[in-house]
């Protein structure tokens, strides 16, 4: 069987369907959270289970605005008016997308977002979101492996 | 984005004097050979940011016209920058050091330059 490294631009995570406009780097991390029990007969010996896990993102970008009317992606205001929604309105659908690998996706909240801005004008502006997938986060589509 | 600066470099020096990258073609004083290392950044969608260290060194056998051609790349590459047309404001160009010396006869005036090409 053949094997292929991942370039990281092959990987995305899409928002509502959209991309965040200049995007640099896509975390991905499933926590597993688990429970720990003895009995007595475990013979003194802690049994851990898993009994869920925590899945979060964080996406990094540039801090772009988007000019045009029909935005195709996600830029610096976009994010903020998520960022800011609240009930229903700030549960987003996410799908995390790798070419040639399985796409998985579920719902998430935004639990964080951050700006970071310079007067020097070698360092790039840039902005951070925080996600948090709330209920399953399961396999949509199948990949070539 | 495609990398431009040397070319950027050329277009607005080569009236000048003659200016070259890397090795001058020429052994007639004055002529300036510049050396630049560009680096790349990318978003996932693509580069949107060059920057590159840029080093000019000016040669004559003149110090008087060493500084002279210095002085007008100088101003050239001032005033390039500063016209913040579209063609223009994609390149922002800062002069960091300019040591000069003399080894046996031939003046050498290295202008040191910190260049950022944006899309």
């Amino acid at each position: 069987m053949a094997t292929s490294r991942v370039e990281g631009y092959n990987v995305s995570l899409t928002i509502g369907s959209k991309t965040l406009l200049g995007r640099t780097q896509e975390d991905l991390n499933i926590s597993a959270v688990t429970k720990t029990s003895i009995t007595k007969d475990d013979n003194g010996v802690q049994q851990e289970s898993v009994v869920r896990h925590d899945v979060t993102f964080k996406v990094s970008a540039l801090m772009s605005l988007d000019s045009e009317t029909t935005h195709t992606k996600l830029d610096r205001d976009d994010v903020i008016a998520l960022a800011l929604a609240t009930g229903s309105s700030a549960v987003v659908a996410v799908q995390y997308l790798c070419t040639g690998g399985d796409t998985y996706g579920g719902s998430a909240i935004i639990t964080g977002y951050s700006e970071s801005t310079a007067a020097d004008p070698d360092t790039d502006s840039t902005i951070s979101l925080d996600l948090k997938i709330t209920g399953t986060f399961a396999k949509v589509t199948g990949g070539n492996g | 984005m495609t990398e431009s600066i040397a070319d950027m470099l050329v277009s607005v020096c080569k009236d000048i004097l003659p200016f070259y990258l890397s090795e001058a073609e020429t052994e007639d004083y004055p002529y300036a050979v510049f050396e630049y290392t560009p680096q790349v950044f990318r978003t996932k969608d693509g580069v949107y940011k060059i920057t590159a260290d840029v080093y000019i060194r000016v040669y004559s056998n003149d110090g008087d016209e060493v500084e002279t051609k210095a002085a007008a790349i100088m101003s050239a590459l001032d005033t390039f920058a500063a016209d913040t047309t579209d063609n223009n404001g994609k390149y922002i160009i800062a002069l960091q050091a300019s040591p000069e010396s003399c080894v046996e006869g031939v003046w050498q005036y290295e202008l040191q330059y910190f260049v950022k090409q944006t899309s």
